[in-house]
């Protein structure tokens, strides 16, 4: 046990930080507009927000090879401009985390923001400020406890994070092997104790996580 | 200078129904009240004024700048427009304190001196730290004016200002708006559906229907002349009739209803025309049988019997099935004096000069 390679532990909550960080301001932003504005394809945004929420991550995975893989989509033409693609990195990792996380925040955020009083807004630009201001002042504050919940569940769903990361990223020992990962290759090599150890961590740290949204979300924070 | 409205606004509401409101009204540096039915357009009104809305066409000028035109293409922000807004629920943020409420629409938040005086105009020292769910629906009001005002606003909206409060609450509202009135040089549009408060407040009385104006005049004025049957109703008319003119005289006309009333001449009238006319109920006149009658109340005498009382109070209303069926306000001491019942017969007299002829074709 003492020797256990604590690489997958340190990336998992490396990898998880910094997908919810990007989840939490591209999640917020999106939310807002879903839930104060109309306009063109706004069904069809949403519907394609939520769609890794349906689909296997597998295919989740997939999609991103698709675009982002040397050869993918978009991946083509940064792979031909840097010579780096990002496919098999923990950068990978954390793609493939915001994706799939992505529909938990906007779905809790869009939620929370609809809730505000719109009158508050209103009276807030009769008062001189602009739409802007208005959301930071006063609509972002009043959504907070959902926006906050949001993105403990964004980073709860990250750490659980396996089949787009497997795809996307593969199992690279050292660099792309991130807890879920460990855990299933440990089981298939019949390591057991260290498949316990890794398992009992993610449990307490995905329950501690979510008694704390259970907190915010009642107000006893 | 004052303010000038002449919108056209048509939309969709739920269950795609369309709503079209048509408005047109001017006042001046004083309180005009939008009064009328709910579902009428009067907070569509006062959300044109704001910039919350953009009318289909037509023209806003508020002190001779002007907000919207849209033959000149021109719709100011609610940002720029400079309105001060009251609304129904007084819209404070909860999650900020009483004075940081107060302060929001401050350019500099230096502007101490301002803030003492919304201080005192509103008698709200001491509750600053306070939160909006910590105060009293009085005090979120004043509350609520002082951060409308304390950012100096071209004119002040206030929408249904009374309906949440209680009488006392009411009572020192009325007063408040009164004082405003004369510290500062702005329009005041407030709304209501309550014909006291119309009646109270009202410099300018600016009646709704649904999706337009009834009537614009002197609360007066519209409370002893409606122009309508549809006005007569809403400030609080119950004894409305039909008739037919059969005489017109030098200074009267009569009326053949149920029976025949003499009414005061009005112009335009022909024999053979149809017409509606009211009597408001304080001046149906129950008459006691040992007095003389007086000059004011020695025609129309019509006979009927008490069906119902009720005490409001301050005032007596009773309910006569007769030659008309009549509801008659009276004070106290004159419902007491003449001792009253239910099934009683009596006499009243509908004042002459009270009786008040709608023209509507």
């Amino acid at each position: 046990m003492a020797d256990m390679d604590l690489f997958p532990l340190y990336l998992t909550i490396k990898v998880s930080l910094i997908a919810t960080l990007f989840v939490a301001v591209i999640g917020i932003a999106i939310a807002y507009l879903l839930a104060r504005r109309d306009f063109l394809g706004k069904n069809f945004l949403d519907a394609l927000i939520l769609l890794p929420l349906v689909l296997p991550p597998t295919v989740t995975g997939y999609y991103l090879i698709v675009f982002f893989g040397k050869t993918g989509i978009i991946g083509k033409y940064i792979y031909s401009f840097t010579g780096w693609s990002v496919a098999f990195t923990w950068q990978a990792a954390v793609l493939a985390s915001i994706i799939v996380a992505m529909p938990f925040m906007i779905k809790t955020a869009r939620a929370a923001i609809e809730s505000v009083n719109i009158e508050l807004e209103k009276v807030a630009y009769t008062l001189g400020k602009s739409e802007w201001e208005t959301m930071l002042l006063v609509t972002l504050p009043l959504a907070k406890k959902g926006i906050l919940a949001g993105i403990v569940l964004s980073f709860a769903r990250a750490t659980g994070e396996f089949g787009a990361t497997l795809m996307f990223a593969g199992d690279i020992p050292g660099k792309t092997n991130t807890m879920p990962i460990a855990i299933y290759d440990a089981v298939s090599a019949g390591e057991l104790g260290t498949a316990n150890l890794l398992v009992l961590i993610l449990t307490f740290v995905s329950i501690s996580i979510l008694y704390l949204t259970n907190r915010l979300i009642q107000g006893r924070w | 200078m004052g303010v000038e409205v002449d919108i056209e606004k048509t939309h969709l509401q739920a269950k795609k129904s369309e709503f079209s409101l048509k408005a047109h009204f001017s006042s001046d540096n004083e309180i005009a009240v939008l009064f009328g039915p709910s579902g009428a357009g009067k907070t569509l009104t006062l959300h044109a004024i704001a910039g919350l809305v953009k009318p289909d066409k037509g023209r806003i000028r508020v002190n001779g700048r002007i907000y919207f035109d849209s033959e000149r293409n021109i719709n100011l922000s609610p940002q720029e427009r400079r309105v001060g807004y009251v609304f129904q629920n007084f819209a404070l943020f909860p999650h900020l304190t009483v004075e940081k409420n107060i302060m929001f629409g401050l350019r500099s938040k230096k502007d101490v001196k301002e803030f003492e005086r919304m201080l005192d105009i509103f008698e709200i020292h001491g509750l600053e730290k306070r939160y909006p769910s910590q105060l009293s629906g009085g005090q979120c009001q004043r509350v609520a004016l002082a951060r409308a005002l304390i950012t100096q606003p071209q004119i002040l909206l206030l929408d249904e200002p009374f309906s949440s409060l209680d009488y006392a609450t009411r009572v020192r509202l009325r007063r408040d708006l009164k004082k405003i009135r004369e510290m500062i040089e702005i329009p005041i549009i407030l709304i209501t559906h309550n014909p006291v408060e119309a009646y109270t407040m009202a410099d300018t009385l600016i009646v709704y229907r649904y999706g337009g104006i009834e009537q614009i005049g002197l609360p007066k004025e519209i409370f002893n002349k409606p122009k309508s049957e549809r006005v007569a109703r809403l400030v609080g008319i119950n004894n409305i009739f039909k008739g037919k003119v059969c005489n017109v005289l030098e200074y009267e006309v009569v009326i053949q209803s149920q029976e025949k009333i003499i009414a005061p001449k009005i112009s335009g009238l022909e024999i053979g025309d149809e017409v509606t006319w009211c009597i408001r109920s304080d001046q149906v006149m129950v008459l006691r049988e040992d007095r003389p009658l007086g000059k004011a109340v020695e025609r129309n005498i019509f006979s009927g019997r008490i069906s119902e009382i009720i005490h409001k109070g301050m005032s007596y209303l009773l309910f006569i099935d007769g030659d008309f069926n009549l509801e008659v306000e009276m004070p106290v001491h004159a419902f007491e004096r003449l001792c009253l019942e239910v099934g009683k017969t009596i006499k009243v007299s509908l004042k002459k000069s009270e009786i008040h002829i709608v023209k509507e074709c």
